[in-house]
Protein backbone atom coordinates (compact mmCIF):
# COMPACT_ATOMS: atom_id res chain seq x y z
CA UNK A 1 0.00 0.00 0.00
CA UNK A 2 1.55 3.69 -1.15
CA UNK A 3 2.40 5.36 2.60
CA UNK A 4 -0.35 8.22 0.67
CA UNK A 5 -3.09 5.92 0.90
CA UNK A 6 -5.60 5.27 3.71
CA UNK A 7 -4.54 2.13 6.05
CA UNK A 8 -7.21 0.01 7.32
CA UNK A 9 -9.03 -3.24 8.13
CA UNK A 10 -12.23 -4.74 8.17
CA UNK A 11 -13.71 -7.13 10.74
CA UNK A 12 -17.22 -8.15 10.41
CA UNK A 13 -19.28 -5.20 11.00
CA UNK A 14 -16.24 -2.76 11.79
CA UNK A 15 -14.30 -0.61 9.66
CA UNK A 16 -10.98 0.81 10.80
CA UNK A 17 -8.60 2.82 8.88
CA UNK A 18 -5.97 5.20 9.10
CA UNK A 19 -6.23 7.96 7.02
CA UNK A 20 -3.37 10.80 6.44
CA UNK A 21 -4.02 14.43 5.70
CA UNK A 22 -4.04 14.49 2.40
CA UNK A 23 -6.88 13.86 -1.23
CA UNK A 24 -5.38 10.62 -2.44
CA UNK A 25 -5.52 8.93 1.12
CA UNK A 26 -8.93 11.12 0.91
CA UNK A 27 -9.99 8.93 -1.83
CA UNK A 28 -8.77 5.56 -0.57
CA UNK A 29 -10.61 5.60 2.55
CA UNK A 30 -14.07 6.71 0.39
CA UNK A 31 -13.52 3.81 -1.68
CA UNK A 32 -12.94 1.49 1.58
CA UNK A 33 -16.45 3.12 2.82
CA UNK A 34 -18.28 2.36 -0.29
CA UNK A 35 -17.22 -0.94 -0.47
CA UNK A 36 -17.81 -1.65 2.94
CA UNK A 37 -20.95 -0.72 2.91
CA UNK A 38 -21.67 -2.68 -0.42
CA UNK A 39 -20.37 -5.75 1.22
CA UNK A 40 -23.03 -5.04 4.04
CA UNK A 41 -25.55 -4.12 1.72
CA UNK A 42 -26.53 -0.99 3.59
CA UNK A 43 -28.46 0.60 0.34
CA UNK A 44 -27.23 3.47 -1.94
CA UNK A 45 -28.43 6.36 -0.03
CA UNK A 46 -27.23 5.04 3.17
CA UNK A 47 -23.59 4.82 1.42
CA UNK A 48 -23.93 7.67 0.12
CA UNK A 49 -24.11 9.61 3.04
CA UNK A 50 -21.71 8.04 4.91
CA UNK A 51 -19.52 9.05 1.81
CA UNK A 52 -20.48 12.24 2.63
CA UNK A 53 -19.49 12.64 6.06
CA UNK A 54 -16.59 11.14 6.16
CA UNK A 55 -15.03 13.62 2.89
CA UNK A 56 -16.56 16.60 4.90
CA UNK A 57 -14.90 15.61 8.28
CA UNK A 58 -11.76 14.57 6.62
CA UNK A 59 -11.56 17.59 4.18
CA UNK A 60 -12.33 19.16 7.83
CA UNK A 61 -9.23 17.35 9.59
CA UNK A 62 -6.98 18.00 6.69
CA UNK A 63 -8.23 22.05 6.14
CA UNK A 64 -7.76 23.16 9.33
CA UNK A 65 -6.45 20.35 11.79
CA UNK A 66 -2.79 20.41 11.30
CA UNK A 67 -0.03 22.96 10.55
CA UNK A 68 0.43 23.56 6.18
CA UNK A 69 2.49 20.52 5.19
CA UNK A 70 2.23 18.42 8.61
CA UNK A 71 1.77 14.54 7.66
CA UNK A 72 -0.74 13.36 10.26
CA UNK A 73 -3.56 11.55 10.34
CA UNK A 74 -7.18 10.84 11.41
CA UNK A 75 -8.59 7.31 12.76
CA UNK A 76 -11.58 6.49 11.33
CA UNK A 77 -14.22 4.08 12.72
CA UNK A 78 -17.07 2.71 10.89
CA UNK A 79 -19.73 0.55 13.11
CA UNK A 80 -22.96 -0.97 12.01
CA UNK A 81 -25.72 -1.92 14.23
CA UNK A 82 -28.69 -3.59 14.01
CA UNK A 83 -30.45 0.17 13.60
CA UNK A 84 -27.93 2.36 13.16
CA UNK A 85 -24.42 3.25 12.03
CA UNK A 86 -21.62 5.24 13.59
CA UNK A 87 -18.50 7.13 11.92
CA UNK A 88 -16.21 8.12 14.69
CA UNK A 89 -13.57 10.53 13.78
CA UNK A 90 -10.14 10.73 15.84
CA UNK A 91 -7.48 13.07 15.87
CA UNK A 92 -4.55 14.92 17.58
CA UNK A 93 -4.96 18.02 15.61
CA UNK A 94 -6.48 21.18 16.96
CA UNK A 95 -8.87 20.98 19.29
CA UNK A 96 -12.44 21.54 17.08
CA UNK A 97 -15.90 20.83 18.26
CA UNK A 98 -18.02 20.74 15.43
CA UNK A 99 -21.18 21.04 16.96
CA UNK A 100 -20.13 24.82 18.04
CA UNK A 101 -20.16 26.54 14.54
CA UNK A 102 -22.96 28.36 13.57
CA UNK A 103 -24.89 27.03 10.42
CA UNK A 104 -23.95 29.06 7.09
CA UNK A 105 -26.24 31.98 6.82
CA UNK A 106 -28.31 31.74 3.58
CA UNK A 107 -26.99 34.40 0.98
CA UNK A 108 -28.85 36.98 -0.37
CA UNK A 109 -27.23 37.39 -3.83
CA UNK A 110 -24.42 34.86 -5.56
CA UNK A 111 -22.22 38.21 -4.72
CA UNK A 112 -22.74 37.65 -0.76
CA UNK A 113 -22.33 33.88 -0.86
CA UNK A 114 -19.63 32.22 1.30
CA UNK A 115 -19.17 28.66 0.89
CA UNK A 116 -17.81 28.22 4.59
CA UNK A 117 -19.45 25.69 7.01
CA UNK A 118 -21.52 23.79 3.74
CA UNK A 119 -19.41 20.77 4.98
CA UNK A 120 -20.35 20.75 8.79
CA UNK A 121 -24.00 21.33 7.38
CA UNK A 122 -24.05 18.67 5.57
CA UNK A 123 -22.50 16.59 7.67
CA UNK A 124 -25.48 16.89 10.56
CA UNK A 125 -28.09 17.43 8.02
CA UNK A 126 -30.33 13.95 8.52
CA UNK A 127 -27.50 12.60 11.30
CA UNK A 128 -29.96 11.03 14.50
CA UNK A 129 -26.51 12.03 16.55
CA UNK A 130 -23.16 13.87 16.78
CA UNK A 131 -21.29 14.08 19.61
CA UNK A 132 -17.84 15.70 20.56
CA UNK A 133 -15.53 15.27 22.99
CA UNK A 134 -12.09 16.55 23.24
CA UNK A 135 -9.91 13.99 25.58
CA UNK A 136 -6.55 12.95 26.21
CA UNK A 137 -5.46 16.20 23.78
CA UNK A 138 -7.59 14.23 20.74
CA UNK A 139 -11.17 15.23 18.95
CA UNK A 140 -13.29 12.35 19.32
CA UNK A 141 -16.15 13.13 16.95
CA UNK A 142 -19.46 10.56 16.00
CA UNK A 143 -21.90 10.63 13.62
CA UNK A 144 -25.09 7.90 14.32
CA UNK A 145 -27.10 7.80 10.97
CA UNK A 146 -29.87 5.89 10.73
CA UNK A 147 -29.67 2.21 9.11
CA UNK B 1 -13.87 13.02 -12.59
CA UNK B 2 -14.07 14.23 -16.23
CA UNK B 3 -15.13 17.39 -17.86
CA UNK B 4 -16.42 17.81 -21.85
CA UNK B 5 -17.02 20.97 -22.94
CA UNK B 6 -19.10 21.80 -25.77
CA UNK B 7 -20.33 25.51 -27.33
CA UNK B 8 -24.08 25.47 -28.06
CA UNK B 9 -26.44 27.72 -30.39
CA UNK B 10 -26.29 30.92 -28.87
CA UNK B 11 -23.20 31.75 -27.72
CA UNK B 12 -23.82 29.02 -24.29
CA UNK B 13 -21.01 27.12 -22.99
CA UNK B 14 -21.96 23.73 -21.85
CA UNK B 15 -19.77 21.72 -19.47
CA UNK B 16 -20.56 18.54 -18.61
CA UNK B 17 -19.17 16.73 -15.85
CA UNK B 18 -19.11 12.68 -15.46
CA UNK B 19 -17.51 11.13 -12.14
CA UNK B 20 -17.24 12.32 -8.62
CA UNK B 21 -17.17 15.53 -7.99
CA UNK B 22 -15.62 15.11 -4.16
CA UNK B 23 -12.67 16.70 -2.78
CA UNK B 24 -10.23 14.83 -5.14
CA UNK B 25 -12.39 15.04 -8.38
CA UNK B 26 -12.69 19.31 -7.62
CA UNK B 27 -9.49 19.44 -7.78
CA UNK B 28 -8.55 17.40 -10.50
CA UNK B 29 -10.97 19.59 -12.53
CA UNK B 30 -10.72 22.83 -11.17
CA UNK B 31 -8.49 24.44 -13.16
CA UNK B 32 -10.13 23.53 -16.62
CA UNK B 33 -13.40 24.57 -15.55
CA UNK B 34 -12.64 28.00 -14.91
CA UNK B 35 -10.99 28.17 -18.00
CA UNK B 36 -13.84 26.71 -19.87
CA UNK B 37 -16.34 29.03 -17.90
CA UNK B 38 -15.24 31.87 -16.45
CA UNK B 39 -12.35 32.49 -19.28
CA UNK B 40 -14.71 32.28 -21.95
CA UNK B 41 -17.13 34.62 -20.30
CA UNK B 42 -19.81 33.19 -22.19
CA UNK B 43 -23.41 31.94 -20.42
CA UNK B 44 -22.89 28.26 -18.80
CA UNK B 45 -24.88 25.26 -18.27
CA UNK B 46 -23.49 22.67 -16.36
CA UNK B 47 -24.34 19.21 -16.88
CA UNK B 48 -24.83 17.21 -13.97
CA UNK B 49 -26.34 14.16 -15.35
CA UNK B 50 -23.33 12.30 -15.10
CA UNK B 51 -22.08 13.25 -11.64
CA UNK B 52 -22.73 9.99 -9.01
CA UNK B 53 -21.65 11.79 -5.91
CA UNK B 54 -21.32 15.50 -4.55
CA UNK B 55 -19.52 17.52 -1.44
CA UNK B 56 -19.19 20.29 -0.21
CA UNK B 57 -15.90 21.00 -3.01
CA UNK B 58 -17.78 20.53 -5.26
CA UNK B 59 -20.47 22.89 -4.30
CA UNK B 60 -17.49 25.82 -3.91
CA UNK B 61 -16.23 24.98 -7.16
CA UNK B 62 -19.97 25.77 -8.67
CA UNK B 63 -20.53 28.44 -6.62
CA UNK B 64 -17.28 30.25 -6.77
CA UNK B 65 -16.81 30.24 -10.68
CA UNK B 66 -20.94 31.08 -11.18
CA UNK B 67 -19.69 34.27 -8.77
CA UNK B 68 -16.93 34.75 -11.75
CA UNK B 69 -19.12 34.65 -14.16
CA UNK B 70 -21.73 36.98 -12.64
CA UNK B 71 -19.05 39.54 -12.10
CA UNK B 72 -18.59 39.72 -16.26
CA UNK B 73 -22.16 39.47 -16.50
CA UNK B 74 -23.04 36.32 -17.86
CA UNK B 75 -24.86 33.43 -15.83
CA UNK B 76 -24.62 29.72 -15.00
CA UNK B 77 -27.41 26.95 -14.51
CA UNK B 78 -26.97 23.63 -13.14
CA UNK B 79 -28.76 20.63 -14.76
CA UNK B 80 -29.63 17.07 -14.70
CA UNK B 81 -28.73 16.39 -11.21
CA UNK B 82 -29.81 12.80 -9.99
CA UNK B 83 -31.98 11.92 -7.06
CA UNK B 84 -29.28 11.96 -4.26
CA UNK B 85 -26.88 14.40 -5.69
CA UNK B 86 -29.75 16.72 -5.84
CA UNK B 87 -31.11 16.00 -2.20
CA UNK B 88 -27.02 17.56 -1.34
CA UNK B 89 -27.56 20.99 -4.02
CA UNK B 90 -31.10 21.14 -2.41
CA UNK B 91 -29.87 20.97 1.46
CA UNK B 92 -27.38 23.06 0.66
CA UNK B 93 -30.10 25.66 -0.88
CA UNK B 94 -28.14 26.29 -4.23
CA UNK B 95 -30.87 27.40 -6.02
CA UNK B 96 -31.32 30.14 -3.83
CA UNK B 97 -27.98 31.27 -5.64
CA UNK B 98 -27.56 29.43 -8.84
CA UNK B 99 -30.59 28.22 -10.83
CA UNK B 100 -30.98 24.67 -10.70
CA UNK B 101 -33.31 22.84 -13.33
CA UNK B 102 -34.14 19.36 -14.90
CA UNK B 103 -32.91 19.15 -17.86
CA UNK B 104 -30.89 21.13 -20.78
CA UNK B 105 -34.01 22.59 -22.22
CA UNK B 106 -35.22 24.18 -19.10
CA UNK B 107 -31.57 25.68 -18.19
CA UNK B 108 -31.38 27.37 -21.87
CA UNK B 109 -34.79 28.44 -21.01
CA UNK B 110 -33.50 29.92 -17.65
CA UNK B 111 -30.53 31.64 -19.11
CA UNK B 112 -33.25 33.67 -21.92
CA UNK B 113 -35.67 34.20 -19.33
Amino acid sequence: MPPCAAEGRSSGETLALDVPNDLPALATASAAVRQFAERLQLGERLAFKLELVLEEMLMNRIEHAFAPGERRSTQVRLQVQTDAVILTFEDDGVAFDPLLQPPPVPAASLQEARVGGLGLMLTRKGARECRYERRDGRNHFAVVLDR
Amino acid sequence: MNLDIEELDGGVTCVRLTGRLDAPGADEVGTRFTAAVVARGHDAVVDMSGVSFIASMGLRLLISNARSLDLKGRRMVVFGADEMVQGVLDDAAIDQIVPVVRSERDALAALRS
